[in-house]
Parts: structure tokens; sequence; C-alpha cells
């Protein structure tokens, strides 16, 4: 048990996290100015669509109006931008949770539900639950490894729990099936429609991808480096999957950075802007 | 996060879509047989500007509130209940007051029959269900 509250609470640097909450929050805003939109769209619907899901009829929530639309997207961004500032951490990133996923609720209580929001949700409601941390402080924190771990652990169930959802709704024989095919003539883009004339390619990519999410969990057990590798192409697979179909989980894709060193590329990134403005070393330096 | 856990496997294994945010992740989850049809949902219009020509119209939620998913999820009820569509001609002459309006809906269903896992080319249509404003 200490073992696994050791690995749950790993310290990270608290400017780790910083990043990760900037990266977050910012995402909040672009998801609701133009990326997820529907939510909005269903205020002008007429509420005969409206199907309420189990967290609605919990917590009483009506059919989405004009009005309502309209508090909740520009709530969320006031909310987003107080929290991006670095101010009132736990309020402001309280408001952006319920805001936000209020939004999506309406989005997603009118028949249609996307499966790639987890993961995003879980991250919004442990945020708050760490204080006040900057950009570049490197004192470590418990607190904010334990929110990076849980936003990994989601992460990766979402692969690994969509590979038992295919087994529940699709059966054993989903990898021998023609979902990829029925992907590609429903939504393929103009230069992956060569795809149809190889269906074994598709088929072969059903085995891979069910091996690799059922497999994924493996990424909590491998060294660091294979760890980035790993990340590394789940993002690949995600871009190959944008450029066929034009599906991208883009919430779950920014969790995924939780997996990633942040404040040492921001480290990098910040001394490459500094090098031009002083491209030449000083004569200090080269007596040095 | 026991609680958590618990819920994200609940939804995996015996819920459905309606425990969002816990629902099962589906997406892609059910299987296409390598010999049947992929059905393709899409609605057909007549405009004032052209009462009497069966037009394709974006299902989107920029023009009706609603997207094609939706739409889709709802077939049963349509087709009993053909007048429902009379909404989405309401949405969208408020989202879109500058276009004309639309004056009758039909739900044509487009399938794709395939063989062996590639499509032969072979396209039926069905018109599922109709409105007209009276």
């Amino acid at each position: 048990m200490t073992r696994l509250s050791a690995w749950l609470f790993a310290p990270v640097p608290l400017g780790r996290l910083a990043i990760f909450r900037t990266l977050t929050y910012a995402f909040v805003i672009l998801d609701v100015l133009v990326l997820h939109t529907s939510g909005w769209y269903h205020g002008y619907a007429d509420p005969v669509w409206y199907q309420p899901l189990v967290m609605g009829e919990v917590l009483n929530l009506p059919a989405a109006t004009v009005a309502l639309v309209n508090v909740l997207k520009w709530g969320t961004v006031a909310a987003a931008l107080v929290a991006l500032s670095g101010r009132l951490p736990r309020l402001a990133g309280a408001l952006v949770a319920v805001g936000w996923i209020w939004y999506q609720y309406i989005a997603f209580a009118y028949g249609k539900v996307d499966h790639d929001r987890g993961d995003f949700v879980v991250a919004l409601l442990l945020l708050p639950t760490v204080g006040s941390a900057f950009w570049g402080d490197r004192r470590p924190s418990a607190s904010a490894g334990f929110v990076l771990r849980a936003v990994q652990m989601t992460a990766i169930a979402t692969y690994f729990l969509s590979a038992w959802a295919k087994v529940r709704f699709g059966g054993w024989e989903w990898v021998n099936s023609a979902t990829m095919t029925r992907a590609v003539v429903r939504r393929g883009t103009p230069w992956m429609e060569w795809l149809l004339d190889v269906p074994w390619l598709l088929h072969a990519a059903q085995w891979g991808l069910f091996i690799a999410e059922m497999c994924s969990p493996l990424i909590f057990f491998v060294p660091e480096r294979v760890r980035r590798l790993m990340v590394l192409g789940w993002f690949a697979f995600h871009a190959v999957t944008y450029a066929s179909i034009t599906i991208a989980f883009w919430p779950h894709l920014v969790m995924l950075l939780a997996f990633l060193p942040l404040e040492s590329y921001a480290d990098r990134v910040a001394r490459r802007l500094r090098r031009p403005g002083r491209s030449r070393p000083l004569p200090v330096e080269r007596a040095l | 996060m026991l609680i958590l856990a618990a819920l994200f496997l609940g939804g995996t294994f015996v819920g459905d879509d309606h425990w969002w945010p816990f629902s099962p992740w589906r997406m892609y989850s059910t299987s296409t047989g390598p010999d049947t049809a992929v059905r393709s949902t899409l609605i057909e219009v007549r405009t004032a500007a052209a009462p009497e020509v069966w037009s394709p119209a974006p299902l989107t939620p920029a023009q009706v509130g609603l997207n094609r998913a939706e739409v889709e999820g709802r077939l049963d009820r349509i087709r009993r209940d053909p007048a429902m569509l009379a909404t989405l001609a309401t949405s969208h002459g408020r989202l879109r007051p500058q276009d004309p309006q639309w004056l009758g809906i039909r739900v044509v269903q487009r399938s794709y029959v395939l063989k062996d896992r590639a499509p032969t080319g072979e396209v039926t249509e069905e018109i599922l269900a109709q409105w007209d404003a009276s």
C-alpha cells in the first residue's frame, strides 16, 4: 500500500503542473469557442430532441435555451481567463470545471455522446486541488504529482477500456469486422480514400489498434525513455486518424501531455529564445 | 480515486452513453459485417426559393441545431412522427434568418453495399420520413 501511494503521490515540480494547467485552461477557451460548439447550437434546437443523461436526471438539469448556452459559454471562458492568470486557482478552477462540464452535458444530451472527454473531466475536477503554482517553480509537490498521475491513468484507461468496449459491443470478432472500412466510407478524406482499395491494410490496422489498446497499461511499467516513445506513438496514431477520417480527440491529446517533463521543454525553448539576443559570446565567457 | 475507477469500470462493462462522463469509450466499437451495407443519413429540403425542388441540405448544428448522428439516433421516432422534422425548419429559421425558409424536409438513407470489406459501388436510397409545411 505504501508503494502504491508513493507511486500515486510521486512529487513533481510545481512548474510542471503550472504549465499543464495553463495548457488545459487555454484549451478550454479554444474548445468552447472553436472546437466543440454543438452545445451552443443545441440552445436553438427544440426541447423535443433533449434526452437527459443520468447526470441531468440526478441534478435536474433542464433542456438548453439560448440564454443558458450563452451564460455557460461566456462564463466558462471568463473563469478560464482568470485561472490562466494564476489568480484564485481553486475558485476559478472550480468554476471552469462546473461550466465546462455542464456545457459538454448540453452538447451530449441530444442523442450523441463523444468519447474523448473523460480524462479532461478528471483533470478539471482535480486541478483546483493544487493551490498556487507558477512556471519555473521547481519545488516538488506531491499533490501536483497526484493530479498528473490521475490524468495519466484516465488517459490510458481511455485506450484500455475502449478495447473492452469493442469486445462488449462489437464482440471479439470486432478485429475481423469492416468497422474501419465503414469509418472511411462515411467520413474518409479524399486523400485517404485509397485505403478502401486495400481492405487488408484496414483489417491489419484493426488488429494493431486492438492489441495496442489492450497493452496500453504497460506504459506504467517501462523505462522513462520507452514511455515517451509510447506517448509519441499514440500522438502518431491520432494524427493518422485525423488525416483519414478527420476525427481528433483534442482534449485527450492535451491530457497525454501529463506524461511529459513539460518544465524542461519550456526551459529548452526559453534558452533558445534567449540565445539570439547575444549570438556572440561575451569576452569574459570566452576567457572562461 | 477508487470511486472514479469504479465509475469508469462500471461504465465500460454495464453502463451506456447515458452515464457520461463515465460512459463506455465505445467509439467505433461495433462490428460491421464484411458483406453488409454502410448506411448514411441525409436530409433534403424544399425552400421558399425553389418550392418544387428537393435539394440536399447540410445536417449540421449550424443549420438545424443538431448533427447527423443526433438525428440518426431518433429515426424510429421521426418515422412514427414526421412532424418532428418541422422543429428543424424552425431552428433553421432562427439560426439562419437570411436563408430562404424551408417548406419541406425529408430524411433519406443511403446504403453503400460492401463485399469482403470493400464497397462494391452499389448505392441504394430510401426515403424514411417526410414533412411538408401546410
